[in-house]
């Protein structure tokens, strides 16, 4: 009542001094000056209700009738139009909070307020026209000029083509739709709108149409980097940090779970003949000289405490795999990918109906100042990082020029797509036809 | 008991435009994607043989279990992936490593019906987003042809 009588005073009294806008603040100040006087003349046994921000209108941004359809070459970014949308979507939730009741605590008693508080969270359906099809694809999706986060999100993206169907959600709504053949758009499927102020945001969408004759002639590409701890694990890795703070090991984008999904995505939206991708997986080398090389899987970091995946190559765990050398502080190589990453996406290129090759790789982690003798010159260093080639079985290189490393693959048993199981072991040899019987290594997937 | 493809399909088509209602399960009123398979194995099989446990609509997500799929596999026949026909029920998964939970049946060789949620029930192409999605498929008991 105070509250009432006093808003409305504050409100003549600001508008005499200060117009309009003081009549504004002048309303808010007798609201809270009124609002005190009532909770100490009525303190016992009341009920506040407070409300969250609403709006006032569910309607969404009109779309131009008549507007052109652009033609997209290479890639571009467009905003597109919005063809089709929902009212927005209200989801209400209210809840409920009482203090003071009974008087416990020893703060007096008998006077309970309730707090009922209501929410307002709202969501967004709508279809983006975007452009003349076939595209590739969708990449990165930009509301209100920042990228935006796809994951958890339900987005169907149309290409484009003659045979696409209509979208499953605006046949649900609408009772039939039509499949808007030809035209490359994007469904947003409950949108949250949080946080963009709840109102659809301005989206941008960067897209993918390969008109060249050379994307259409790859067959096959070498999948790169091969030192990379979790770089090829489909599902996001996180590095722990400490309480409550982590990195990302293998996700640097918006658009896909991990950066090897997103490649995957763009390789095969590019050049869509694709057929077969060879794994680069790389272990690491310790010396020149053969007889004292050791050849073992790698990590950049002893301590690193990882979510989403735990690193382990050939048996090997963090604590007793080669530490790789540094340099300027920093980690001269990434690490050998997991073995675990490297089965998961055996399973995930044979899903996308892509052929495989292991390609074994070997890296010289020799650090500069190092104190191993060089076989090639007598030194009493070796060269930093030097080329996996110059490994030799000789002590004095220079009189028996020897040859590099052979790689042998047995296959024993074929991958599964479930779960791969470990169908290849691959052997490491010196081709310097006095010390071949030499194995140095086994790496087995 | 036999029960023929096309009384499922028949009786699948006329649940659609039942709106979307978490739990429930009654011929344009209200359904959910379980309720929409409840419905029908009620039209074309008799009784319900067990009553379905309280769930959630993000349900089995906190604790990974593939419920819907164990159900399924009580009281329906698993069918290969590749050989589905009209009348059959498919469970979806969203994500990888998550539980199924949704449900469609087959209408033709490439259209489903399935409750979406939050709209209603609808009968829609099974395109590629789903069949990415796709996770099992189970037949009615005593389908003959």
């Amino acid at each position: 009542m105070a509250a009432l009588v006093l808003s409305a005073a504050g409100a003549a009294a600001g508008n005499t001094v200060f117009g309009p806008a003081g009549a504004i603040a002048g309303r808010l100040v007798g609201a809270l000056a009124g609002n005190a006087i009532d909770r100490a003349l009525f303190a016992s046994r009341r009920e506040i209700s407070q409300e969250g921000p609403r709006l006032a209108d569910l309607e969404v941004m009109a779309s131009t009738e008549g507007a052109p359809i652009p033609r997209v070459y290479g890639r571009a970014r467009l905003s597109g139009q919005v063809i089709w949308a929902t009212n927005l979507e209200e989801l209400v939730a209210t809840t409920s909070q009482t203090t003071g009741s009974g008087g416990g605590k020893g703060m007096g008693g008998g006077s309970a307020v309730t707090t009922n508080t209501t929410t307002y969270s709202y969501f967004a359906n709508l279809a983006v026209g975007l452009c003349e099809g076939p595209i590739g694809t969708v990449l990165r999706v930009w509301a209100d000029g920042k990228p935006l986060d796809l994951s958890g999100l339900t987005i169907r993206i149309y290409a484009g083509d003659e045979m696409q169907t209509p979208d499953p959600l605006i046949v649900a709504k609408e009772g039939g739709a039509p499949a808007y053949r030809g035209l490359a758009y994007v469904v947003f499927e409950r949108l949250p709108l949080a946080n963009f102020g709840n109102r659809i945001p301005q989206m941008s969408f960067e897209i993918v149409r390969p008109v060249g004759r050379l994307e259409q002639m790859v067959r096959a590409v070498t999948l790169i980097p091969g030192a990379t701890e979790f770089g090829y694990a489909p599902e996001t890795v996180v590095q722990k940090l400490g309480p409550g703070q982590s990195a990302p090991e293998n996700r640097h984008i918006t658009y896909a779970p991990s950066n090897v999904i997103a490649s995957l995505d763009e390789l095969q939206s590019v050049a869509p003949n694709v057929e077969r991708v060879a794994i680069v997986v790389a272990w690491f080398g310790t010396d020149l000289r053969c007889d004292q090389c050791r050849v073992m899987p790698g990590v950049d970091n002893r301590q690193k405490q990882t979510y989403g995946g735990t690193w382990s190559a050939a048996g090997l765990d963090r604590a007793t795999a080669h530490l790789v050398s540094n340099v300027n502080g920093r980690p001269a190589f990434g690490g050998t990918p997991s073995d675990q990453s490297v089965r998961d996406l055996i399973a995930e290129l044979k899903i996308r109906g892509l052929k495989i090759t292991l390609y074994p790789f070997l890296m010289m982690d020799i650090p500069a100042g190092n104190t191993l003798h060089d076989p090639w010159t007598g030194a009493a260093s070796q060269p930093a990082y030097p080329w996996r080639g110059r490994i030799t079985c000789d002590p004095e290189g220079r009189v028996d020029r020897p040859t590099g490393l052979l790689v042998r693959e047995r296959r024993s048993a074929p991958f599964s797509v479930v779960a791969p199981t470990s169908g290849i072991i691959v052997r490491w040899f010196c081709t310097t036809p006095r010390c071949r019987q030499m194995p140095v290594v086994s790496m087995p997937f | 008991m036999s029960v023929l493809r096309q009384d499922i399909v028949a009786e699948t088509r006329r649940w659609i435009g039942t709106p979307y209602r978490h739990q429930a399960s009654l011929k344009g009123v209200g359904c959910d994607c379980l309720g929409l398979v409840r419905g029908i194995w009620r039209a074309v099989i008799g009784d319900e043989p067990e009553r379905a446990p309280p769930y959630a609509p993000d349900w089995a997500e906190a604790t990974g279990n593939e419920s819907l799929a164990e159900a399924a596999t009580r009281h329906l026949i698993a069918t290969p992936l590749a050989d589905i026909a009209p009348g059959d029920v498919l469970l979806f998964r969203w994500r990888a490593n998550l539980p199924a939970k949704h449900a469609a049946i087959v209408t033709t060789s490439d259209l489903m019906v399935h409750a979406h949620d939050g709209a209603a029930v609808a009968e829609v192409a099974i395109a590629p987003w789903w069949r990415r999605r796709l996770a099992y498929a189970f037949k009615f008991p005593g389908v003959i042809r």
